[in-house]
C-alpha cells in the first residue's frame, strides 16, 4: 500500500496522459502517421532529388491499378474512379459506389498526387500507401476486401505470383506490397510540360505565353489570392519554405451549384475533432485541373468558370451561407469578367497532355476487364 | 560550435542533475540490481536518442505529443521520488545505517528495480531525443566544430552531475535531502507546464494565456532552471542553519553556477573566431553586432507596440508593429537555422499561435476596434505579451550565436523558398507592410552579404514602383484578411476589411524570376545568373 502511495503522482500523470490522448485519438493517429512518413523522405521541395521509381514495381502497380481483382464484385478498379481519359478522375459529380449508388465525395484527379503530405479530401491518410487502404477496405467503394482476401486472390493467379516474386522476392503476394506497388505507380502521374511550367522554367519566353495566361498568373498570385492556398509552384496546399506542412481550408462549399445551402460534409473535422476544422478540406493540386471536372470535394461546380465565380463572390459567406469559420482570405474579390476569364485561361494553361501517357493495359493478369466494367 | 554546446549543456544539465540525485540515493541502498537497472535505463535511452537523431529529422506534431507525454511521465516520476525522499528523510541517518546493515541480506525487489530503470530511461530520453533530433535537424551539426561543441556541452553537463554525486558524501544529508525535495518539486512544476505547453502545441489541450506566458518567460527560456541552480546553495545553507559565512560561500557557488554558461559561451566564441581568416574575423564581429542590434531593435519595437496599444495610439502601434516585423525578417534566416519551430511560432502560421500575423490581424483591423473596446484591447495586449516573450527568447538565441560570412550566406540561401512563397505579396496583407518587409529583407541581404546591392538588384527592379511607393512613407491601409490563420485562434468575431492594393502593379512572374536569379547568385550556383534563369522553380 505504501509503495502504491509513493508512486501515486506517476499513476496520476499517466492517467492524465491516457485521457488526453484518448479524447483526441484522431489527432494522435494523424501525428503518428505523419512521423512515420518523415523517414521515408517525402521531400517536396521543388528541385529536391526524388527517388527513382523501380520500374518493375511501377509495372506491377499499373496492373493492380487497372485490375478489378481488388474489388469484391471484380467489376471495379482504382481506374474506375481515376480514369486517364478523365484527368485521372471520373467526370462524375461524386464517385460511384460498388452498388452503383452515389458516394459522398468527388473522385479527385491524381495528376502530381505525390506533391502532397495528406491524402483524401480530409487528409486522413498521410501516405499514398495508406491512401490505398481507403477505397480497398471500404465496403461501399471497392467492396471492403481484407488484406488477406486480396492476398489469397492474387496468390491464385500465377502471373501475379511471378510478378510479386520478381519485384519483392516473396514467395506469395503480400497486401503490403500491393499498396507499395500501387503507390509507386501513382507517383509516376506527373505533369510538368504545361504552358505555364515551360514559361516558369524559362523554356518558353514570356512573349510566347498568351497575354491572358500571364495576366491570369498575376491575378492568381495577387488580387485573386489563389496562391494563398494553392502555393506556387506545386499548386497544392503544401506551404513553401520547407514544404513539410499541408493546410486545410474552410471555403464554404455549397451543397450544389445553386448555392442555397452549405454542404453538410464536416471534412477535416472528422479527422481532428478540432472545431476550426469543421468543413475544412485540402486544396488539391491544380495540375491538369482543366481535365478533371467537376470541382470541389462534392463536385458542386461543373466548370472552372463556376469555381472562379464562387471565389469571386466570397465563398460560402459570399453566397449568404452561414460559415462562421470560413477562412478570412476567402472574401469578395471584385474581379471583373475579363479577370475571371484570365484566371480560367491560366488554370487551363496549367494542364498538359501528360495523362495521355497513362495508358490502359490491354489485359490484366486476372483476365478481368482492365479499368473495371462501370 | 557555441550553438551545439549551448544545446547539449542546457538539455544535459537538467538530466544530469536528476540522474546525480538518483544515483546518490542508490549509493545508500547498495543494491547492485538497482544500480544496474539505472544504468540499463540510462544506456537504453542514450542509444535510442542517438538512433532517433540519425533516423528522424522531424517528428512533426508527434514530437510535441511525445515531448508532452515524456514531460508529464518525468513529472510523475520526480514527484514520486520527492515524496519517497520526504517520507524517508524523517530519520534519514538511521535509515541509511539500517540500509547499510541490511543491504547484504535483503533481496532486491524487481518492481523497484524496474521503476528505477524506467526513471533513468525517462529522464534521459526526455531531453536526449529532443537534443538528438534538434542537433541533426535544427543546428544540424553542420558548422565546423559542431560535434566538438556538442561533446563539450555534454561533458560539462556530465561533470556537473558527477560533482553532485561525489559531493553528496561530504554534505549534510538531511539538509541536502530537504533542498533536493524543494528543487524536485520545482522541477515537477516546470515539467508539468512544459508538458501542458507541448500538448497545447499539438492541439490536444488549450493552455491559459497567462500560464503559457509564464512557461515561455521562465521555463522555455531556461531562466527557471538557472534560478533553481543558483537558489540551491542558499536553500541548502538555510536548511542546515549554517552560519552567515556559509551564505557568503553559497553566494560564491551561485555566482559560479550563473557565470559558467556565460564564460563558456564567450570562450567558445573566441575559439570560433580564432579559426577564421583575419578578414572573416572582422566580418564576423560586425555581423554579430549587426544581428544583435536587429534583435534588440525588434524587442524594443515590441515594447513600443505594447505601450502604444495601452495608450490607444493606433498610428504609433501600427508603426511599431511594422518596425518590429522588419527587424524580425532581417534575423529570420538565422533564427530559422537555429530553431525552425520557434520561427514558425513567431510568424504565427498556419494558425498555430498568435505570432506576428496574429497580432497584425487584430492591430490593422478596419477601424481599429481595439482602440475603443477594452476587451479587444486586453486580448491584443495578451497577444503582444506572448509575442514579446517569444521574441526575447529569439533575441537571446541570436545573441548566443557566433557568426561568420559563410554561415550567413548559407542562412540566406536557405530562405529562397520562403521568400518565393512571399512573392505573392499576401504574407502581410495589412497595407504596405509586406512591401516594407521586402525592403528590410533586401537591405539585410545587401548588408550581410556585402555585394553592394548587386545580388538584390533584380528583385528591387521587379518590385520597382511598389518599393518606391512604400518608401514615401507608411500609409497603413487597413486590410481584409489575415493569411492562413484561423479566425478562432485570433479571437476575431468577423474578418477585417479594406485591402491595400500596393502589390497590384507588381508582375508576379517577373518577381519570381528575379528571386530565383538573386538566390542563384547568393547560393553561388551562378554568380552571373542571367535574367532568364529560373531553373529549380519546378520539380519534374
Amino acid at each position: 500500500m505504501r509503495r502504491i502511495q509513493a508512486w501515486l503522482p506517476l499513476y496520476v500523470f499517466l492517467l492524465l496522459i491516457a485521457v488526453i490522448l484518448g479524447v483526441r485519438a484522431g489527432l494522435v493517429r494523424q501525428a503518428l502517421r505523419g512521423a512515420a512518413r518523415q523517414p521515408a523522405g517525402a521531400d517536396l521541395r521543388p528541385g529536391a532529388p526524388r527517388p527513382a521509381p523501380d520500374s518493375s514495381e511501377v509495372a506491377l502497380g499499373r496492373l493492380l491499378f487497372f485490375d478489378p481483382i481488388l474489388s469484391a464484385n471484380r467489376e471495379r478498379a482504382c481506374a474506375s474512379c481515376h480514369a486517364p481519359s478523365r484527368g485521372l478522375s471520373d467526370g462524375n459529380r461524386v464517385a460511384v459506389a460498388i452498388d452503383r449508388s452515389a458516394l459522398a465525395r468527388n473522385a479527385p484527379g491524381l495528376t502530381n498526387v505525390s506533391d502532397q503530405h495528406a491524402f483524401f479530401w480530409d487528409g486522413r491518410a498521410a501516405t499514398l500507401e495508406d491512401q490505398v487502404d481507403g477505397p480497398v477496405h471500404n465496403t461501399r467503394e471497392l467492396g471492403g476486401l481484407s488484406g488477406r482476401e486480396i492476398e489469397a486472390r492474387l496468390d491464385s493467379i500465377t502471373a501475379y505470383r511471378d510478378l510479386f516474386a520478381r519485384t519483392y522476392g516473396t514467395q506469395r503476394p503480400r497486401y503490403a506490397d500491393t499498396r507499395r506497388a500501387i503507390a509507386a505507380y501513382e507517383r509516376t502521374f506527373r505533369s510538368s510540360a504545361s504552358t505555364v511550367d515551360r514559361w516558369w522554367r524559362g523554356d518558353l519566353p514570356a512573349s510566347s505565353v498568351p497575354a491572358g495566361v500571364r495576366r491570369g498568373f498575376n491575378l492568381f498570385a495577387g488580387k485573386a489570392q489563389c496562391s494563398r492556398c494553392h502555393f506556387v509552384p506545386l499548386t497544392t496546399s503544401v506551404i513553401p519554405g520547407d514544404f513539410k506542412v499541408q493546410e486545410f481550408t474552410v471555403i464554404g462549399v455549397p451543397r450544389d451549384s445553386s448555392g442555397r445551402s452549405l454542404d453538410p460534409d464536416v471534412g477535416r473535422y472528422a479527422v481532428t475533432k478540432v472545431e476550426a476544422d469543421r468543413h475544412a478540406f485540402k486544396a488539391p493540386s491544380l495540375r491538369n485541373i482543366a481535365h478533371s471536372a467537376p470541382y470541389m470535394h462534392n463536385g458542386a461546380f461543373a466548370t472552372l468558370d463556376q469555381v472562379i465565380r464562387f471565389y469571386n463572390r466570397g465563398g460560402g459567406r459570399g453566397l449568404g451561407l452561414d460559415v462562421p469559420n470560413q477562412a478570412p482570405e476567402v472574401h469578395p474579390l471584385h474581379l471583373s469578367e475579363q479577370e475571371e476569364r484570365a484566371l480560367v485561361s491560366f488554370l487551363e494553361a496549367l494542364s498538359d497532355d501528360s495523362t495521355s501517357v497513362v495508358t490502359v493495359p490491354r489485359g490484366v493478369p486476372s483476365g478481368l476487364t482492365p479499368g473495371g466494367v462501370y | 560550435m557555441v550553438q551545439e554546446m549551448v544545446i547539449t549543456l542546457r538539455e544535459g544539465g537538467e538530466t544530469s542533475l536528476i540522474l546525480a540525485l538518483l544515483f546518490s540515493s542508490l549509493k545508500a541502498a547498495r543494491h547492485v540490481a538497482y544500480r544496474a537497472a539505472a544504468w540499463t535505463g540510462f544506456a537504453m535511452a542514450l542509444a535510442l536518442s542517438v538512433a532517433a537523431g540519425v533516423l528522424l529529422h522531424d517528428l512533426g506534431q508527434l514530437g510535441a505529443i511525445f515531448e508532452g507525454s515524456l514531460a508529464w511521465i518525468g513529472a510523475g516520476f520526480i514527484a514520486s521520488l520527492a515524496i519517497q525522499l520526504h517520507q524517508n528523510a524523517v530519520d534519514y541517518r538511521s535509515q541509511l545505517k539500517q540500509l547499510r546493515d541490511s543491504a547484504g541480506a535483503e533481496r532486491a525487489s524487481w518492481t523497484t528495480a524496474f521503476a528505477i530503470g524506467s526513471f533513468a530511461f525517462v529522464s534521459v530520453i526526455r531531453e536526449g531525443l529532443e537534443t538528438a533530433v534538434f542537433l541533426s535537424n535544427g543546428a544540424g551539426l553542420r558548422s565546423e566544430g559542431g560535434w566538438l561543441g556538442a561533446a563539450v556541452g555534454l561533458s560539462i553537463a556530465a561533470a556537473f552531475g558527477v560533482s553532485i554525486y561525489f559531493g553528496f558524501r561530504k554534505l549534510n544529508i538531511r539538509s541536502f535531502m530537504r533542498t533536493t525535495e524543494v528543487l524536485l518539486f520545482a522541477l515537477v512544476l516546470s515539467l508539468f507546464l512544459s508538458g501542458l505547453h507541448e500538448f497545447s502545441e499539438a492541439h490536444l489541450l488549450s493552455m491559459p494565456r497567462s500560464l503559457d506566458l509564464f512557461q515561455l518567460t521562465w521555463i522555455q527560456s531556461g531562466l527557471f532552471l538557472q534560478l533553481l541552480l543558483c537558489a540551491g546553495p542558499f536553500l541548502y545553507v538555510a536548511m542546515a542553519n549554517g552560519p552567515p559565512r556559509d551564505y557568503i560561500r553559497a553566494a560564491g557557488v551561485a555566482i559560479f553556477l550563473g557565470l559558467v554558461p556565460l564564460s563558456l559561451g564567450a570562450a567558445a566564441r573566441v575559439w570560433e573566431h580564432g579559426r577564421l581568416a583575419p578578414a572573416d574575423r572582422t566580418a564576423a564581429v560586425l555581423l554579430e553586432r549587426s544581428e544583435r542590434t536587429r534583435a534588440e531593435s525588434m524587442v524594443a519595437s515590441l515594447h513600443d507596440l505594447r505601450d502604444a496599444v495601452r495608450a490607444r495610439d493606433v498610428h504609433a502601434a501600427r508603426s511599431a508593429w511594422v518596425a518590429a516585423r522588419c527587424s524580425f525578417v532581417q534575423i529570420e534566416p538565422l533564427l530559422t537555422r537555429t530553431d525552425r519551430e520557434m520561427t514558425e511560432e513567431l510568424n504565427g502560421e498556419p494558425g498555430e499561435a498568435a505570432g506576428y500575423h496574429g497580432v497584425e490581424a487584430a492591430l490593422f483591423q478596419s477601424g481599429a476596434p481595439w482602440a475603443r473596446d477594452r476587451k479587444a484591447r486586453i486580448t491584443l495586449e495578451g497577444d503582444i505579451d506572448d509575442l514579446l516573450a517569444r521574441n526575447r527568447i529569439a533575441a537571446a538565441k541570436i545573441d548566443a550565436m557566433p557568426l561568420d560570412p559563410a554561415s550567413m550566406r548559407a542562412a540566406w540561401s536557405d530562405m529562397r523558398w520562403t521568400l518565393l512563397g512571399r512573392s505573392d505579396g499576401q504574407e502581410c496583407p495589412a497595407s504596405q507592410s509586406s512591401i516594407l518587409e521586402w525592403g528590410a529583407t533586401l537591405d539585410a541581404i545587401d548588408s550581410d552579404l556585402g555585394a553592394h546591392g548587386r545580388d538584390t538588384a533584380p528583385i528591387r527592379s521587379a518590385l520597382g514602383a511598389a518599393l518606391a511607393e512604400a518608401a514615401q512613407g507608411p500609409r497603413y491601409g487597413e486590410f481584409l484578411a489575415e493569411t492562413r490563420t484561423s479566425v478562432g485562434r485570433l479571437h476575431l468575431a468577423k474578418p477585417v476589411s479594406g485591402p491595400d492594393r500596393v502589390w497590384d502593379g507588381v508582375d508576379r512572374a517577373a518577381l519570381r524570376s528575379a528571386i530565383d536569379e538573386t538566390f542563384e547568385r547568393i547560393s553561388g550556383l551562378n554568380p552571373e545568373a542571367p535574367r532568364s534563369a529560373t531553373t529549380g522553380l519546378l520539380s519534374k
